[in-house]
C-alpha cells in the first residue's frame, strides 16, 4: 500500500539512547536521517549515525533541544519532511506539534488536541471519567502562595499524598506526604522545582496508593480506525518514582485483569482521539484494583519489552501510522510469547542517594548472545556529565519463561562493564536476586531498602586486587618512558596525581 | 631466604590486612598477612579494566585511587578499600595523623549543583541520616544527609550558592 502522507527524510528531535534507536527505525525503513544536537552532544553516538547533523546551540536544554525554532530551522536547512520527538524534550508539547504542522512537516506522534487532552493530568482525568476508567483521587494547585488553601486543598484529597509538576514526568519535583503538618513546605519545594524544570508551578496532589504495583498498557492507533493493546509492562522497581527494571507479562496480571486494563487503556485511547503509539499508566493496589494513573503520549523508554514478547517494532509502527498507514498487524494481533526483562543502567551512585555519576567512559564491553539486546548510546571516550538525563545504556532480554530470562539478564549484566562511570549496575543484580522479585511479589517499595553487602573479611579478592592495582601504579612510574605503556587512561592520571601527592 | 618484596596495609572489613609483593619479571608472589597466594595481573581493554587470577579465581575491575582509597569496581560491586604504602605510612605515622580520621565529620558535595535551602544552623544537634541542605542539581532538589549524628560546627556555604564536585559544605563536631 502506497502511503498517503510518505516520509523520505526523518529528523529525530533528541539525544541519547531513544535518538540512536528511532535512528535505527528509521534506517530500516529506509529513510534518510537527521541529528540534531547541543554542543556536548558533538561527538554523540546520534550524530554519527545520521545521515546529517545539525548543530542546535549550548548544553542547556533550554538553549538546544528544548528551541522548536531551532530545531524547525534544521528541519527547513536539511530538506526533512517529518519529525520524531523521542522522549522527554519536546515529546509532550502540544506546541510543538502545532509548530510542525505548521510547518507543512509531519509530526510523528499524536495529534496535539489527543496530547492536550492526555498531557495534562487534569484535563486526562476529566477526559477519562466519562468512559468509566477508575481514577485515584486528586486535585491541582495553580497558586501555592496562600499556605491555608493549600493545606485545606491537600486535606481534602486525602494523607498519605504525592506532590509532583502539573507538566512533565519522570519524577520531578515528586514528593511523598504521609501528614497535613507536612504538606505546605513539600507543596513550595515541588513548586519551586517544578518551575526550574519546565517553567510551569503548578502542581498535582494525588492520593498515594500502599503497595502499589505501576502497570502500564501499551496501545497503537492508526488513522483506519484500529486502536489495539499490546498487553502489560510492570515497572514497580523504581527509585524516586523513575523506572529501573521493568518486565512483561506483569507476575501480577492475569488474563482476566489484563483483560480489563487493555479494555480501559483502549476506551482511554479512544476518548481523546489518539493516534500513534501511546502508553496507560495505572496502579494496581495490594486489592488488583486498577486506577488511572496518566497518558503517555509518545513512546516510552521500555518499549522494547513488549517489542520482544509480541515480535513486534513500536518505532516501525509510529513510522508507518504517521504516513497514514494502517498498523501493519491490525489484522491479526501478535500472539505474546515468553518473557522479557529491562534494566536502566544509568550513571549513578545507588548506595549514596542515587547521586549522578559523572566521567569518561573507557573501554566499554557490551553483553552478547543469544536472546540480549542493547539500546544506548555509550562509547569509548564519551564523557558524561551532568546536562542531561543520566541513562547510559538499556538491556532488553527475552526468554521463554521468567526465571530464565532472569538468569539471561542477570549475565548480560554480569558481561557489561562501563569503566570509568560509576554505575547502577550492582544494585540491578542484587535486585534480581531479591527474594521478593524473584517471587513476583513485590510492589514500588522493593529498592528502598536495598543495601550493599558489608565486606567480607573472607573474601581476600578486593584486598589482593587493591594492592597489586597500586604496586602496577608504582612500578610503572619508575620505568623508563620507551618501556611504559603508551597511553595512560585517564584514571591512571588520576592515580598517579595521589599517589605524587 | 625470601628477598622482602613491597608492602601495603590494606582496610578490609574493618581489619588492616598487610599484603607484601614479591618478585617483577617472572611473575608475582603475593602474601597477604604471610600467607602465600600464586596470583596474576594483566592490564585488558587498552589498560581500563585490570584482570585478576588469584589461585585459579578470575576478576576483572577498574580502579581508581581517591582520598587514600582504592575505589575497585568489579563485575558486581563496587568498593572502597583504604590502601597505603610504606612510604605514605611511614610520613603519616611521622605528623601523627590518624587514618581516614575524622573522614564523615566534614559533608562534601558529591556533585556539582546550587544551594538551594539549608535546613539547619550552627550548633544545631543532629541525628545520622538527617537532611541538612537541598543541592539542586539535575534538575532534581537532593537532600544532603548527615552521615552520622552529631553537632554542626560550622555551615561553609550558603543558599544561592554554585558549588563544585567535593566543596565542602557542612563540619560535623562530635556530639
Amino acid at each position: 500500500m502506497s502511503a498517503p502522507r510518505p516520509i523520505s527524510k526523518l529528523l529525530v528531535a533528541n539525544r541519547g539512547e531513544i535518538a540512536v534507536r528511532v535512528i535505527r527505525a528509521a534506517h530500516e525503513q529506509g529513510l534518510r536521517t537527521v541529528a540534531v544536537y547541543s554542543d556536548a552532544d558533538r561527538t554523540s553516538l546520534h550524530v554519527r549515525m545520521a545521515h546529517e547533523a545539525y548543530r542546535l546551540g549550548p548544553p542547556p536544554p533550554s538553549a538546544s533541544y528544548l528551541r522548536i525554532d531551532l530545531i524547525l530551522e534544521a528541519a527547513r536547512k536539511s530538506g526533512a519532511d517529518a519529525i520524531h520527538p523521542g522522549y522527554g524534550f519536546l515529546a509532550e508539547s502540544a506546541e510543538f506539534v502545532e509548530a510542525i504542522q505548521e510547518a507543512g512537516l509531519i509530526y510523528v506522534g499524536p495529534p496535539a488536541s489527543a496530547m492536550r487532552a492526555m498531557g495534562d493530568k487534569i484535563s486526562a482525568r476529566a477526559t477519562v471519567e466519562t468512559s468509566g476508567v477508575p481514577l485515584v483521587p486528586g486535585a491541582t494547585l495553580t497558586d501555592v502562595s496562600d499556605a491555608a488553601a493549600c493545606r485545606a486543598t491537600a486535606d481534602g484529597v486525602g494523607y498519605p499524598l504525592l506532590v509532583k509538576a502539573s507538566a512533565g514526568g519522570g519524577g520531578k519535583g515528586m514528593r511523598l506526604v504521609r501528614e497535613s503538618a507536612e504538606v505546605t513546605g513539600a507543596i513550595k519545594r515541588a513548586s519551586g522545582e517544578a518551575l526550574t524544570a519546565f517553567g510551569d508551578g503548578t502542581v498535582y496532589l494525588e492520593r498515594f496508593i500502599e503497595e502499589p504495583r505501576h502497570v502500564e498498557i501499551q496501545i497503537l492507533a492508526d488513522d483506519h480506525g484500529t486502536t489495539i493493546a499490546l498487553g502489560e509492562r510492570e515497572c514497580s522497581v523504581q527509585r524516586r518514582h523513575q523506572k529501573v527494571i521493568e518486565e512483561t507479562p506483569s507476575p501480577a496480571v492475569d488474563e482476566t485483569l489484563r483483560a480489563k486494563m487493555e479494555a480501559a487503556a483502549v476506551a482511554c485511547a479512544e476518548s481523546c482521539g489518539y493516534r500513534s503509539a501511546g502508553t496507560v499508566e495505572f496502579l494496581v493496589g495490594a486489592d488488583r484494583a486498577f486506577h488511572f494513573l496518566e497518558m503517555n503520549t509518545r513512546i516510552q523508554v521500555e518499549h522494547p519489552i513488549t517489542e520482544l514478547r509480541y515480535g513486534v517494532d513500536l518505532l516501525a509502527e509510529q513510522l508507518r501510522i504517521a504516513q497514514g498507514l494502517p498498523i501493519s498487524f491490525a489484522g491479526e494481533l501478535p500472539t505474546p510469547a515468553g518473557h522479557a526483562i529491562e534494566v536502566r543502567i544509568c550513571a549513578e551512585d545507588a548506595d549514596h542517594g542515587f547521586m549522578p555519576s559523572t566521567g569518561t567512559l573507557g573501554a566499554v564491553h557490551l553483553p552478547g548472545g543469544p536472546g540480549v539486546r542493547c539500546d544506548g548510546h555509550v562509547h569509548f571516550g564519551q564523557v558524561v556529565g551532568l546536562d542531561y538525563d543520566n541513562l547510559l545504556l538499556k538491556l532488553i532480554v527475552h526468554a521463554d519463561s521468567r526465571g530464565a530470562a532472569i538468569l539471561r539478564m542477570k549475565r548480560a549484566l554480569w558481561e557489561t562493564r562501563l569503566p570509568g562511570l560509576t554505575t547502577n549496575i550492582p544494585l540491578l543484580l542484587r535486585t534480581l536476586d531479591d527474594e521478593r522479585f524473584v517471587s513476583g511479589n513485590y510492589d514500588t517499595s522493593i529498592l528502598d531498602d536495598s543495601a550493599a553487602p558489608e565486606p567480607d573479611a573472607d573474601d581476600i579478592m578486593p584486598v589482593i586486587a587493591a594492592a597489586l592495582a597500586m604496586h602496577r601504579r608504582i612500578k610503572k612510574t619508575h620505568v623508563p618512558p620507551s618501556t611504559a605503556s603508551t597511553q595512560p587512561s585517564p584514571w591512571v592520571a588520576a592515580g598517579r596525581s595521589w599517589w605524587r601527592r | 631466604m625470601a628477598r622482602r618484596g613491597t608492602r601495603y596495609y590494606v582496610q578490609w572489613a574493618g581489619e588492616e590486612r598487610v599484603v607484601e609483593i614479591r618478585g617483577g619479571q617472572a611473575g608475582l608472589e603475593v602474601l597477604v598477612d604471610g600467607t602465600v597466594y600464586p596470583a596474576d595481573v594483566a592490564a585488558v581493554e587498552n589498560g581500563d579494566l585490570l584482570n585478576l587470577l588469584v589461585d585459579g579465581q578470575s576478576a576483572t575491575y577498574a580502579v581508581r585511587f581517591e582520598d587514600g582509597a582504592a575505589m575497585l569496581s568489579f563485575h558486581d560491586r563496587e568498593v572502597r578499600v583504604p590502601i597505603e604504602d610504606e612510604r605514605g605510612r611511614m610520613a603519616r605515622l611521622a605528623t601523627g595523623g590518624s587514618r581516614s580520621g575524622g573522614a564523615d565529620s566534614e559533608v562534601k558535595s558529591v556533585m556539582p549543583g546550587v544551594v538551594k535551602e539549608l535546613l539547619v544552623a550552627p550548633d544545631q544537634p543532629v541525628q545520622a541520616g538527617q537532611a541538612l541542605l537541598i543541592l539542586e542539581a539535575m534538575k532534581m532538589e537532593n537532600e544532603i544527609r548527615a552521615p552520622r549524628e552529631g553537632v554542626v560546627e560550622r555551615i561553609h556555604v550558603e543558599a544561592g550558592q554554585a558549588v563544585e564536585k567535593g566543596a565542602q559544605l557542612v563540619s560535623l563536631a562530635p556530639l
